[in-house]
């Protein structure tokens, strides 16, 4: 018999008593598909962290959650047909691993717009009541359905959901779990918020931070849905309360029947992330990423140790006390689990926030740059004989989180010249040499140092017109062009809220076919300021 | 400076060329070594101080200046058939060779030319050039070309001075149907080939004149040679019949100083065999008057030999 049960209002603690044993990851054959779609038609204004939310969560559930890579299918601003594709594909997928007699697992996960009982993709649009029957009909013995989207709990709506701090499973003898869970990110009257100091929507930060350990409340290094869950509506309701939209209730509705609750990760299989010692300070900890985004709290209560998985790479740890903040770096190398020392923190001002910096204002950035280039040729008799060593002036424009966060994309012009000389078997010809280049750079960028200064690096690919015009007036001038691809990498140094330093270096290819085909290589070093609009 | 309209030709062209084949342009420092190799009109005419004619200047510096202009009205002539070449990119680049053209021939449309270079590198600071400029009627095979001019030309030193050598085959063409008799001054002429040095004085260019055999005067020659101070001299050959129907060669030396005062003698060689005479003799000064002059015809002589520079 199924049983709903909610407890509206309880600690994660009173969940946590009436949990039976969890069921166990590992026995189980899991699939997942995870959606997001930043754009939500003509009258929605484009979400900035929809797909990066999804990526998050195809992550956390392919490296903790016991989904094969192969299991799992991201869709990301793709319209209806595609994602009704792409589940009837797990579907069949599910019947298969059934009828081979495994005991499956489905988690859909869509973050993006919804409206009127519409889930946006693009243009297209998903009535939620197909969604949810579909996903209730799903051959799975285990559905899971988590909305990330505005009045996403309209979704549990008919089924008597409830905004409620947590939930719990009530076990029912030996029977194996079936069923199905929906979670939305928000109730059916209410906004799904997003963050620019999360890089992402609350609701699916905390759900994921969650999932990767800060949601284990019962210490037995996994987390369990009604754990993420918990965790996920507590971090939501607390950020969005003094938000000028106002606070912000997930909900929760199942139609389960069996003897447990569900492990959604296993964080002792990964022994790779940060482990916060029982004798740490209690507290928050921050770990601040290379984008300078929160990519896990970790809510550390007195003499109660804490782990995280996360994946390799080097965060700041931030703690945040009442007149200051402590902050540190570590680094996490492949398959190591750092233990946090918190003495190495040192004590800095609040100015000094690592998630805070310079603030990227929402939405695309563009600037206009003026800057010198000095290029030079690798080869020396290519650089004295052929193509001499140049100064150019040009201008760089430049947009910013357009394509994606963290993505930059230019267009560059620049033009310059020199005055050199040939050596042609003793004859000296002295030329002008001129050149005009312009270039399109796609690039990733990384904050750095309290945000004030951004790494950037990608590729480029020039149009490069190099002419001479030889002072013997008898020899016809020349000239040579092409398309040449090349790496860029730089640093930008934030003056102020509309003033930057650039300053890169270039690496490109350039193939020369006039007397011979030959492979050769230039390098470019770039300064200038940028106008930021 | 570039103009506008030529500059945006130019990005034009290698926009639309760099998007089709990727790289594109006449960007060459071998071609600057063919454009090198080719003679110009300093290399191949007399330079000389005589410029300054009076009314009163002396007879045989009117005759050597009348010879020098000859002398470099062929030598402009020549180099007309190879100003295709310069200034102009060329049409194919294969290896240490260059092809300009085929061209229609701005006089004789049906006709089609070509210049051919070949370059060898002796060694890092030797280059040796050999080219032809070519004739053929448009339609017709490859193994039609007919030279119209051969040259070679080998550096000393730097690629801008050397030794050179071009033969103009008039003849040849003119059995290939070549209209070239259409030019009064070639209808003599059978071949003319010149050989010129300018890499250490005293620089020297001579012509030898090869007319066909139904002409007046076989064969003629010119030497010209140049010092560093402006002194030279232009010896000027021609073999023939006489008006009085006698055969020989008459030979006239003309030599100058940098200041411009110089001499000249004419002499007639009777052939087959014959000892030389002096036909006369003058010898000018920085005015070009005559201050020594000497006639065998008339047995008169005026002035001093003295006088002479030489």
């Amino acid at each position: 018999m199924s049983k709903l049960r909610f407890i509206a209002r309880a600690g994660p603690l009173v969940a946590l008593l009436l949990f039976g044993a969890p069921t166990s990851a590992a026995v189980q054959h899991r699939f997942a598909l995870i959606a997001g779609n930043d754009r939500g038609g003509a009258d929605t204004q484009p979400l900035r962290y929809a797909a990066e939310d999804a990526r998050k969560v195809h992550a956390v559930l392919t490296q903790l959650g016991g989904v094969a890579p192969s299991d799992a299918v991201l869709v990301l601003n793709q319209p209806a047909d595609e994602f009704w594709r792409a589940l009837g594909g797990m579907e069949a997928r599910l019947a298969e691993a059934k009828q081979r007699g495994e005991r499956t697992v489905f988690i859909l996960y869509y973050s993006g717009h919804a409206k009127d009982g519409d889930l946006r993709l693009g243009d297209t649009r998903i009535r939620l009541e197909d969604m949810t029957a579909r996903l209730s009909t799903s051959p799975a013995d285990i559905r899971i359905g988590v909305f990330d989207s505005c009045r996403s709990g309209i979704v549990n709506r008919t089924k008597g959901a409830r905004r409620a701090p947590a939930f719990a499973i009530e076990a029912a003898g030996s029977e194996e779990t079936r069923g199905l869970v929906l979670l939305s990110a928000a109730s059916a009257d209410e906004d799904a918020q997003e963050s620019d100091d999360i890089g992402g929507s609350y609701f699916s930060h905390y759900f994921v931070s969650g999932l990767r350990g800060d949601a284990d409340q019962s210490r037995d290094r996994r987390v369990t849905l009604s754990e993420a869950y918990a965790y996920a509506y507590a971090r939501t309701v607390a950020d969005t309360a003094e938000s000028a939209a106002g606070a912000q209730h997930p909900t929760f509705s199942y139609d389960l029947k069996g003897n447990a609750d569900l492990v959604l990760t296993d964080i002792a299989s990964r022994r790779e992330g940060v482990y916060v010692p029982a004798n740490a300070p209690a507290g928050v900890y921050y770990l601040v990423d290379a984008n300078g985004f929160i990519a896990a709290e970790i809510q550390k209560a007195v003499d109660g140790d804490r782990q995280i998985a996360l994946p390799a790479g080097r965060y700041r740890v931030r703690r945040r006390l009442a007149d200051r903040l402590r902050i540190g770096e570590i680094h996490i190398a492949s398959g190591q689990l750092v233990t946090l020392d918190e003495t190495s923190l040192r004590d800095t001002a609040f100015s000094d926030d690592p998630v805070k910096g310079v603030r990227r204002e929402p939405g695309a950035q563009i600037s206009l740059s003026l800057g010198g280039t000095v290029q030079a040729f690798f080869d020396g008799p290519t650089r004295d004989g052929l193509f001499p060593p140049t100064g150019m002036v040009g201008l760089d424009f430049e947009v910013r989180d357009f394509f994606r966060r963290g993505w930059l994309w230019g267009l560059d012009l620049a033009s310059g010249g020199t005055h050199a000389q040939l050596d042609r078997y003793g004859t000296l010809l002295p030329f002008q040499f001129n050149e005009l280049t312009a270039g399109t750079t796609l690039a990733a960028e990384w904050r750095l140092s309290q945000g004030r200064l951004d790494a950037f690096t990608g590729v480029r690919l020039a149009f490069v017109l190099m002419s001479r015009k030889f002072d013997d007036r008898t020899i016809p001038d020349q000239f040579f062009a092409t398309f040449t691809p090349g790496l860029v990498a730089g640093l930008r140094y934030h003056l102020s809220r509309s003033f930057t330093l650039l300053g890169r270096g270039r690496v490109h290819y350039l193939l020369y076919n006039v007397d011979e085909d030959r492979s050769l290589g230039y390098w470019e070093l770039n300064a200038g300021i940028a106008y930021d609009f | 400076m570039i103009s506008k309209s030529h500059a945006f030709e130019v990005l034009s062209l290698s926009l639309l060329c760099a998007s089709g084949v990727g790289a594109c342009g006449n960007y060459s420092n071998d071609d600057v070594d063919f454009e090198l190799a080719l003679p110009n009109q300093n290399d191949i005419e007399a330079k000389t101080q005589l410029t300054v004619t009076r009314a009163d200047s002396a007879e045989y510096y009117i005759d050597t200046q009348s010879a020098i202009t000859t002398f470099n009205n062929m030598a402009t002539t020549l180099l007309g058939f190879i100003d295709h070449v310069r200034g102009y990119p060329p049409s194919q680049r294969n290896g240490n060779e260059r092809v300009w053209g085929p061209f229609p021939s701005d006089q004789y449309p049906a006709w089609q030319f070509q210049v051919v270079m070949d370059r060898t590198i002796v060694s890092t600071s030797l280059l040796h050039m050999d080219y032809h400029v070519d004739l053929r009627l448009a339609g017709q095979s490859d193994s039609a070309w007919v030279s119209l001019l051969t040259g070679s030309y080998t550096s000393a030193g730097s690629a801008r001075v050397g030794n050179g050598d071009i033969s103009f085959l008039a003849q040849a063409v003119r059995a290939a149907g070549y209209p070239i008799d259409d030019d009064p001054g070639l209808v003599d002429l059978d071949e003319l080939d010149v050989t010129y040095q300018n890499a250490t004085y005293p620089m020297t260019v001579t012509m030898a004149i090869q007319n066909l055999p139904t002409a007046q005067t076989q064969s003629g020659s010119y030497s010209y040679s140049e010092q560093q101070d402006g002194s030279g001299s232009m010896d000027f050959t021609w073999q023939g019949t006489t008006d009085t129907n006698v055969q020989g060669s008459a030979e006239m030396n003309a030599r100058w100083l940098g200041s411009g005062a110089g001499r000249a003698d004419l002499i007639f060689t009777p052939s087959p065999s014959g000892a030389a005479i002096t036909l006369g003799t003058d010898c000018w000064g920085v005015d070009t008057v005559a201050t020594y002059s000497y006639r065998l015809q008339n047995n008169t002589t005026s002035g001093t030999s003295d006088s002479c520079a030489f």
